[in-house]
C-alpha cells in the first residue's frame, strides 16, 4: 500500500531523512519511534507530500507521489493525517470542521456529510460536542475530533504524528483507545508516537529511526525484547523503565 | 480679535458640500485599495519569485514613499508621458496605490501570522490551494486584520485633505476657498478640523473596542 525507496530530504544544511525504505502493507500498524529529531515526524509528513522530498520513490497505492502528472490533491484524499497540535479549524463548529472537506472536496451533500460527521463522533465517544467551537473542548476531545475529522474522507490510510504528545496525561487513554479500535477494525495505520505500551499492543511492526535512517524494524516483541544494535537498546533503556 | 460665529453658519452649507467630496474620495479608496491589496497581499506569498518579486517592488515603492508625492507624479508628472488625469480622479488613483500597498502588507502579516499547522491540516484532507485560502485561511486572518485595516481606514479619511494640495475639491479646499474670501482661518479651520473628528473619532473608538474584544486563542 504504502512504498519508500531510499528518500532523502534535508532542511537547509540539517540532513533530516538520509536514505529511508520502508514498505506498509494493507491492514498494519506500524509504529514508528525514535529520539526526538530522528526524522520520524518528518519521514510521516513526506508520506502525504507535506515535505517535498529531495530525492527517492513514494509510492501510494500505485501511484507515485513524485511523479508530475500526479494531482497531490487526490492522493491526500484517501490519506488522513492526525496531528501533535490537532490543528481544528478553529473559525468552525465541531460539525463543520468535521463536513467541510467532505462537501468541498468528496463533494458530498451537506446531508450526508452531517450524518457522516455525526456517525464519527458518537465513535469518538462526544456526539454531544457537535455544535461547540473547539476551544470549547479539552485536549483529549479534540484530538478525537482531530481524527473524526480524517476519518470522514474515509482514507484508506492514517497517519498519526505524535497524537497524544500534548495531552495531559489523564487525557491519552481516550485518544489511544480511539486509535486502538480502528487498528482492530483493519486500518492501515502509520502512527509516530513514544507510547510503548500502545506500540506493544497494537503494532504489527516497530521502526526505529536514528539520525534520519532506519535502524532496525520487526514486530514490536522482536524489537522490544531482543534489540539488535546497540543504539535501539541505548533508546529503549531510556524510554522503557 | 472676535470670534466670529457668523462666518461658520454663513460658510457651513459650503463647507458640507466639500464634506461630500471627501466622503466620496475615502470610499473611492478604501473600497479600490482594499480589493487591491488583498489580491497584492495574496501574491506577495506566492512561492514563485516571478509573482512575488514584482508585487513586492509595487508594494514598497507605495508604502515608503509620500502620498503627496504619488500625487505629484500622477497629477504634475503623468502628463508628460500623455497621460492626463484631473485632480479628483489623480487623487484617488494615488491614494488608492497607497492603500493597497499598506493592505497588502497587512494581508500577508495577518496570513503569516497564522499557525502553520493550519495550512497542514487543510492539505491534509486534500484541499487545493483556492478551497484552503477561502475556507480556512482567509477567514481566520481576516479577524487578524479588522483592527490594522481600520487604523488604515482612518488614516486614508484625515489624508484626503492632501488631495486639495494638487486643487481636488473636499473639505480642506472648500475651508481654503471660504478662508481666502473670508481671511477667517481661525474659526474655518477649526470647523474643519472637528468635522474630520466627527468622522474619524467613531472609527478609532471602535477600533479599540475590536482590539480589546478579541477572543484570546482565535
Amino acid at each position: 500500500m504504502i512504498e519508500v525507496r531510499d528518500i532523502y530530504k534535508s532542511f537547509g544544511k540539517v540532513k533530516a531523512l538520509n536514505g529511508v525504505s520502508a514498505t506498509i502493507k494493507k491492514g498494519e500498524v506500524v509504529v514508528i519511534i525514535g529520539p526526538s529529531g530522528s526524522g520520524k515526524s518528518t519521514f510521516l509528513r513526506c508520506l502525504n507530500s507535506l515535505e517535498k522530498i529531495d530525492r527517492g520513490t513514494i509510492i501510494i497505492d500505485n501511484i507515485p507521489l513524485t511523479a508530475s502528472k500526479t494531482n497531490i490533491h487526490k492522493v491526500r484524499e484517501e490519506i488522513g493525517m492526525v496531528f501533535q497540535q490537532f490543528n481544528l479549524f478553529p473559525h468552525l463548529t465541531v460539525l463543520r470542521n468535521i463536513t467541510l472537506a467532505q462537501i468541498k472536496v468528496r463533494k458530498r451533500s451537506q446531508e450526508e456529510a452531517e450524518r457522516i460527521a455525526r456517525d464519527l463522533l458518537l465513535k469518538v465517544g462526544i456526539p454531544e460536542k457537535a455544535d461547540n467551537y473547539p476551544f470549547q473542548l479539552s485536549g483529549g476531545q479534540q484530538q478525537r475530533v482531530a481524527i473524526a475529522r480524517a476519518l470522514a474522507m474515509q482514507p484508506k490510510i492514517m497517519l498519526f504524528d505524535e497524537p497524544t504528545s500534548a495531552l495531559d496525561p489523564e487525557m491519552i487513554g481516550e485518544v489511544l483507545d480511539v486509535m486502538k479500535n480502528l487498528a482492530k477494525e483493519g486500518m492501515t495505520m502509520a502512527v509516530v508516537s513514544h507510547e510503548m505500551g500502545f506500540a506493544r499492543e497494537v503494532a504489527s511492526r516497530v521502526i526505529f529511526m536514528d539520525e534520519g535512517k532506519i535502524v532496525e524494524e520487526g514486530t514490536p516483541e522482536r524489537l522490544f525484547e531482543h534489540p539488535r544494535e546497540e543504539r535501539t537498546r541505548t533508546f529503549l533503556s531510556k524510554v522503557l523503565k | 480679535m472676535k470670534f466670529d460665529f457668523d462666518v461658520i453658519a454663513k460658510n457651513l452649507p459650503y463647507l458640507l458640500s466639500g464634506v461630500k467630496f471627501t466622503i466620496a474620495l475615502a470610499c473611492l479608496v478604501i473600497i479600490l485599495g482594499t480589493f487591491l491589496g488583498v489580491i497584492f497581499g495574496i501574491l506577495k506569498l506566492s512561492k514563485n519569485r516571478l509573482i512575488r518579486y514584482p508585487v513586492s517592488f509595487i508594494v514598497e515603492l507605495t508604502r515608503d514613499t509620500p502620498i503627496i508625492m504619488q500625487m505629484f507624479f500622477i497629477f504634475f508628472g503623468l502628463p508628460a508621458l500623455g497621460i492626463r488625469l484631473n485632480t479628483f480622479p489623480s487623487a484617488a488613483l494615488a491614494m488608492s496605490f497607497f492603500a493597497a500597498g499598506n493592505t497588502a502588507e497587512i494581508v500577508r502579516g495577518a496570513i503569516d501570522s497564522l499557525p502553520t499547522g493550519q495550512f497542514d491540516a487543510a492539505k491534509s484532507l486534500g484541499m487545493n490551494y483556492l478551497q484552503m485560502m477561502i475556507y480556512v485561511i482567509i477567514p481566520q486572518a481576516l479577524r487578524r486584520m479588522l483592527p490594522p485595516m481600520m487604523g488604515l481606514f482612518t488614516t486614508l479619511i484625515k489624508d484626503t485633505s492632501l488631495a486639495a494640495i494638487i486643487g481636488a475639491f473636499e473639505l480642506t479646499r472648500a475651508g481654503q476657498e471660504i478662508i481666502e474670501r473670508t481671511f477667517r482661518s481661525l474659526e474655518i479651520y477649526l470647523v474643519v478640523a472637528a468635522i474630520y473628528f466627527i468622522i474619524c473619532y467613531p472609527l478609532s473608538y471602535y477600533t479599540r473596542k475590536v482590539e480589546k474584544g478579541r477572543v484570546t486563542g482565535f
